[in-house]
């Protein structure tokens, strides 16, 4: 018997290349000395007319090919990117051109296109190109946009660029008839994903073939794929969008196409040759994209007992420039919010405002970290009002485990109903309690306070909207050596897909984990895909893998019955040779079934021999039978009707210095339930890489952009991403499996669940810890110092 | 692609006139032009070694004078093809007597093709400029200081009426008499590019 | 005008190279695009990440802080020195595998040689030690939980594993 994969903390096969120095990322791709390399002349104002753009001084550098503007493109290519997900409310949606056209509306908006020998030269070329701007005064801030005294865009009235409401009923009404009403204000900072590596993308254009290949850094292969051939006026099936290995996305490779990943490829067929981009640490500080920053308004209603009994929220949604992304980002805060609760009535309505800067694309979370830190902090806030458990207070509007399916009454992001399908939120928040040690925290902190030590204990519970469709697919192929091939189409930023999807087809097919190699992200393997974000990998392709290992195994089982002249009940695979249970004698390995699969006429080896025209077959039957396919293959896709709901609480206890107001993690507990595991050892990773980002969301990172759009810490020096030493030591965590009745193997997601809860449980552990109001994240050490002398009496 | 621009030559309009009309003239003072052969009146067979940043190479086409007005306009059609890519291009030439000499002023439409085509709108118009400013202040040099002289026509022995081919001037050995020749004709604001350019450039 | 070019002789994994590189050539660009070693990475080419972290003469540097000309007679071990010599893991490679040290592996060049030279010099380091040692070193995959527990088991398979590889 073998022991399945399932659940088991395989090492990854990853690493074996990562280790060495092997893996190939974009910059790995095309060295040569023959690769052109471009860089990208950025505005340096926020907001700007372009009145000329002099390239002359760049006649005498030597090795420069090209130096691209606006003019220079023409039919799609001069027209805006792309919007990627409209909706209805996007009333007044705006995306950028690939290259400037009359007006920059962000400092580090691409505005010319050099090409030349090496990045240095081309770097060269950027510095003697002199652009005269008009300068305009920008907007900067959702308070400005608000009070709209100037307009980013034009044509935009007001810089909204859409409004939304959804609800279950008239909440206010509910409110007013509540015995005790609440009001809370809280603004969430802007941050971003900061990947280790920047994008890039390479391109090359074979005249011999009339095909384009691109690499690029990206988080969907299919979707660059498709608007490469549309900008360039190719055919989709001229084109080949190949995923290298990828440094990290967390959210912004989702977005596409940036423009230098349609500049590369058109500059690759312009001038015949393979173009490299590659951006550095600067650029994608001002050229990528932000997300997080809201500024929210809470007004609930509630009994005694903290029962929500109307919850009113209205947000402002700052997006940046342009929303090239649709309103993903605030319709999940909005429908996410609601985390593992159930108000009577709840009304939820916000505005997406243009900036003057970067613009807003989904980061790890996606809008739940902003949705969760509204609803526990209204938590806590009732909490504190009547007095009672923080704990409790939740419990009270858990929705219960006989209660799903839950219908939030709501459209969720994917456009179909916001509905729970399983959860157990009691179970869980009795794990944390235990986890972190919630009952006998008040004694502890008693005891610290006696010797002059501010501690503080916070608590925040989420429920995370995993897979989302429409689909994913999957192609599964055994080879005539017994070696299994499988190409799924997402892609991978360090999940561990390849390791993951192994385990997966090795236990459905019973073939060894070193035989399967699985493939991520290349078009040319995998056309039909959506790609990688919304915690969706494991359920959708894993999903997807296994069912096309499903077909592929039927196929083997038929196969095999028919030469071993057994019944297809009566056969297992095992370590990739299929036998009759109870009689190894009669065994036939994976390898000869695919020979036989695929009826030839001429052997190319030993082994194909068996396969050929007078070896095998019957003649009265035609060699492939009708209905069926030459090989060894099974391809199948996942759509499900709706998302999976995973949920997790997280806990933790920080202590404040008296007098410096530092803030140390002393202990940091994380409850999560992403249904049934197929690594524990890679979704555990993924939750210390989340909390990470959390901690750092809530202590450190903001984007400090100053009154004239210049965004002032566009560097490692001074946007603080997090060393080891600001995560906590030791993180504990504990599981909780309500597999989903979605999927074949019960699976939820977990990418995205260690940064959900952060900036509510800091806010909740810190207030807890200074009985001072937190309504702003993140906060430093000196924001707490002057917090602390604003409410000294 | 429109490129428009003028430049003034400190010589009278006659004088102008007439050094645009010949080829002597022209081939010493076209950049970068290596040979000339007449195929008609005011028609020509060129060959071209130019470069628009990394792209360098030698084109292959024709220049014909057309719609002449004494004195006073011509239109110029030009056409060549070579590795780097094809140019088509029609400019309109015209010339007025201004304070200091004549000011000929050029409105060209122009359609390249290729590898050339490829470099960009504005990197095309910028050489397109320091070419023709380096052509009129060799053009000016020409008048003031006469080049050394093109080599003589050379006769082919078989038909009467041959084309007359005119190879580029035997250059000085040193670049700095050529750059002296330039250096002649003051006043040009692009002379310091041009100058520049030349000592740095490979041809 | 082309850029004046040296002549600069690198020693890097045990083998030498003749380059001519402009001035302005920086080491992690050498290494990558002229030697085509890509393991080393460049995360923000202003020294702060530790992704290009190499050692030169022993020593951890971050060559992207500098000049390839400035390496010349210098020893530089990257990423793709740091395996055995049958092409097994080293014991900090080893550590990392075991204990999922890294996601998505770009900034895991940086850490091993680090970690390399950092165990060479203390092959017994305390708790507090070993997240001492990683602490000039950024990821944004890992949350550094694992990293901790990799340079603690390859500091376990130091001491069992012998230098000389016998």
């Amino acid at each position: 018997m073998t022991t399945k994969l399932m659940g088991q903390g395989v090492q990854r096969v990853e690493d074996q290349r990562f280790l060495r120095g092997q893996g190939r990322y974009v910059d790995d791709v095309a060295v040569d000395p023959a690769t052109l390399h471009a860089a990208v002349l950025r505005s340096p104002h926020a907001h700007a007319r372009i009145v000329d753009i002099d390239v002359d001084a760049v006649l005498d550098l030597e090795g420069v090919h090209a130096v691209w503007t606006h003019e220079d493109l023409t039919g799609p290519m001069a027209e805006p990117l792309p919007l990627l997900i409209p909706h209805p409310a996007l009333t007044h949606g705006r995306t950028q051109y690939a290259l400037a056209r009359d007006e920059v509306n962000y400092a580090g908006e691409a505005v010319a296109f050099v090409v030349a020998d090496d990045r240095y030269l081309a770097e060269d070329a950027l510095d003697r190109i002199r652009v005269t701007y008009d300068v305009l005064a920008p907007v900067v801030g959702i308070d400005a946009a608000r009070a709209a005294d100037r307009l980013v865009h034009d044509d935009v009235p007001g810089n909204v660029g859409a409004r939304m409401e959804q609800g279950t009923g008239d909440a206010q009404a509910a409110i007013a008839k509540a015995p005790h009403r609440l009001e809370l204000d809280l603004t969430v900072e802007r941050s971003a994903c900061t990947p280790l590596e920047g994008r890039g993308t390479v391109a090359r254009w074979d005249p011999d073939s009339n095909r384009m290949q691109v690499w690029t850094s990206t988080q969907s292969s299919t979707g660059v794929r498709a608007v490469v051939a549309v900008k360039l006026g190719l055919d989709l099936g001229q084109v080949d969008v190949i995923t290298p290995d990828v440094g990290g996305g967390f959210g912004v490779k989702i977005n596409h196409p940036w423009p230098e990943e349609l500049l590369v490829p058109l500059a690759a067929r312009t001038l015949g040759r393979t173009v490299k981009f590659t951006e550095d640490r600067r650029e994608h500080f001002v050229s990528s994209a932000h997300e997080r920053g809201q500024v929210q308004h809470i007004e609930v209603g509630f009994d005694d007992d903290g029962r929500l009994l109307g919850l009113d929220v209205e947000f402002w949604h700052d997006h940046g420039a342009y929303t090239p992304y649709g309103l993903i980002v605030p319709i999940i805060t909005s429908t996410q919010l609601l985390g593992p609760y159930k108000p009577e009535v709840y009304r939820v309505v916000f505005e997406s405002l243009y900036t003057n800067t970067v613009m807003v694309t989904p980061y790890r979370g996606a809008g739940r970290p902003q949705g969760c830190f509204a609803m526990e902090r209204t938590m806590d806030a009732i909490a504190a009002y009547l007095g009672k458990d923080r704990a409790e207070v939740r419990a009270t509007n858990f929705i219960q485990p006989d209660e799903f399916p839950y219908d939030q009454g709501l459209i969720f992001q994917d456009g179909r109903e916001l509905e729970y399908d399983s959860g157990d939120y009691p179970a869980s928040l009795e794990k944390i309690k235990a986890l972190v040690g919630w009952d006998d925290f008040p004694a502890f902190q008693k005891e610290m306070a006696a010797v002059g030590r501010k501690v503080g204990i916070g608590l925040a519970c989420y429920v995370e909207g995993t897979g989302v469709g429409p689909y994913e697919g999957a192609h599964v192929h055994i080879e005539t050596t017994g070696k299994v091939k499988v190409a799924t189409g997402l892609t991978t930023q360090g999940q561990g897909h390849a390791t993951v999807f192994a385990q997966l087809v090795a236990d459905e097919l019973g073939v060894r984990f070193e035989d399967v190699e699985v493939v991520t992200g290349d078009t040319r393997r995998m056309p039909y895909a959506v790609g990688t974000f919304a915690s969706r990998a494991a359920v959708m392709s894993g999903s997807a893998i296994h069912l096309a290992a499903r077909r592929a195994k039927e196929k083997v089982l038929k196969i095999a019955a028919d030469a071993l002249e057994a019944a297809e009940e009566d056969l297992q695979i095992v370590d990739g040779v299929v036998s009759v249970k109870g009689s190894p004698g009669t065994a036939l390995d994976l390898g000869t079934v695919s020979v036989l699969s695929n009826p030839l006429r001429y052997a190319f080896d030993e082994a194909s021999k068996a396969a050929t025209q007078f070896s095998v077959g019957d003649p009265g039957k035609p060699p492939v039978p009708e209905d069926e396919e030459p090989g060894l293959e099974g391809r199948d896709f996942y759509s499900p009707e709706r998302a999976t709901f995973a949920s997790g609480m997280h806990a933790v206890i920080v202590e404040t210095d008296p007098d410096t107001a530092e803030i140390t993690i002393l202990k940091y507990a994380v409850v999560h339930d992403c249904g049934r595991l197929i690594n524990p050892m890679i979704v555990e990773g993924q939750i210390h890489g989340g909390v990470a980002q959390g901690v750092a969301g809530a202590l450190y990172e903001r984007m400090a952009y100053d009154e004239n759009g210049q965004l002032q810490n566009a560097s490692f020096m001074d946007f603080l991403m997090p060393y080891v030493t600001e995560v906590p030591d030791g993180i504990d965590i504990d599981h909780l499996e309500t597999p989903s009745p979605l999927n074949p193997l019960g699976i939820k997601g977990a990418g995205e669940a260690g940064v959900i809860p952060s900036a509510a449980v800091f806010a909740a552990a810190i207030e807890d810890a200074e009985r001072i109001p937190i309504t702003a994240m993140p906060i430093s050490p000196s924001e707490l110092f002057h917090l602390r002398q604003e409410h000294t009496p | 692609m429109k490129i428009q621009g003028s430049n003034v030559i400190a010589a009278p309009v006659g004088e102008v006139w007439t050094a645009l009309l010949d080829p002597q003239v022209l081939v010493a003072t076209i950049p970068g032009c290596e040979r000339l052969a007449a195929t008609g009146e005011h028609a020509y067979d060129m060959t071209v070694t130019a470069g628009v940043a990394a792209i360098k190479g030698t084109y292959a086409g024709t220049c014909a004078l057309a719609d002449l007005v004494e004195r006073e306009s011509l239109t110029m059609r030009l056409s060549g093809a070579g590795a780097p890519g094809t140019v088509e291009a029609s400019v309109a030439v015209t010339f007025a007597e201004v304070d200091g000499g004549t000011e000929v002023s050029y409105d060209a439409d122009a359609t390249v093709g290729g590898m050339v085509g490829g470099v960009g709108q504005r990197m095309l118009t910028s050489v397109s400029k320091r070419m023709a400013g380096e052509f009129f202040a060799n053009v000016a040099a020409a008048i003031a200081a006469p080049a050394p002289a093109a080599s003589a026509p050379v006769p082919t022995p078989s038909a009467p009426g041959a084309a007359q081919v005119f190879g580029a001037p035997v250059r000085a050995s040193s670049p700095d008499d050529f750059l002296r020749g330039i250096a002649v004709g003051a006043g040009l604001v692009l002379l310091g590019v041009v100058a520049g350019s030349l000592v740095g450039r490979r041809r | 005008m082309s850029e004046e070019l040296h002549d600069v002789r690198l020693r890097v994994n045990g083998a030498s190279y003749d380059l001519r590189v402009p001035a302005r050539r920086l080491l992690s660009d050498a290494l990558r695009h002229d030697l085509g070693l890509t393991g080393t990475h460049v995360g923000c080419e202003h020294g702060v990440c530790g992704a290009c972290t190499v050692l030169l003469d022993g020593a951890p540097v971050r060559a992207c802080l500098m000049l390839a000309v400035s390496a010349q007679d210098q020893e530089v071990t990257t990423v793709e020195g740091l395996g055995n010599a049958d092409g097994s893991l080293s014991n900090v490679q080893q550590g990392f595998a075991e204990c999922h040290g890294l996601q998505c592996g770009f900034c895991t060049p940086g850490f091993l040689t680090t970690i390399t030279a950092g165990l060479r010099d203390n092959p017994t380091p305390t708790h507090e030690e070993c997240r001492d040692m990683i602490a000039g070193n950024l990821c944004r995959c890992t949350g550094y939980q694992n990293i901790v527990k990799a340079v603690e088991r390859a500091a376990e398979l130091g001491l069992e594993t012998p230098e000389d590889g016998s």
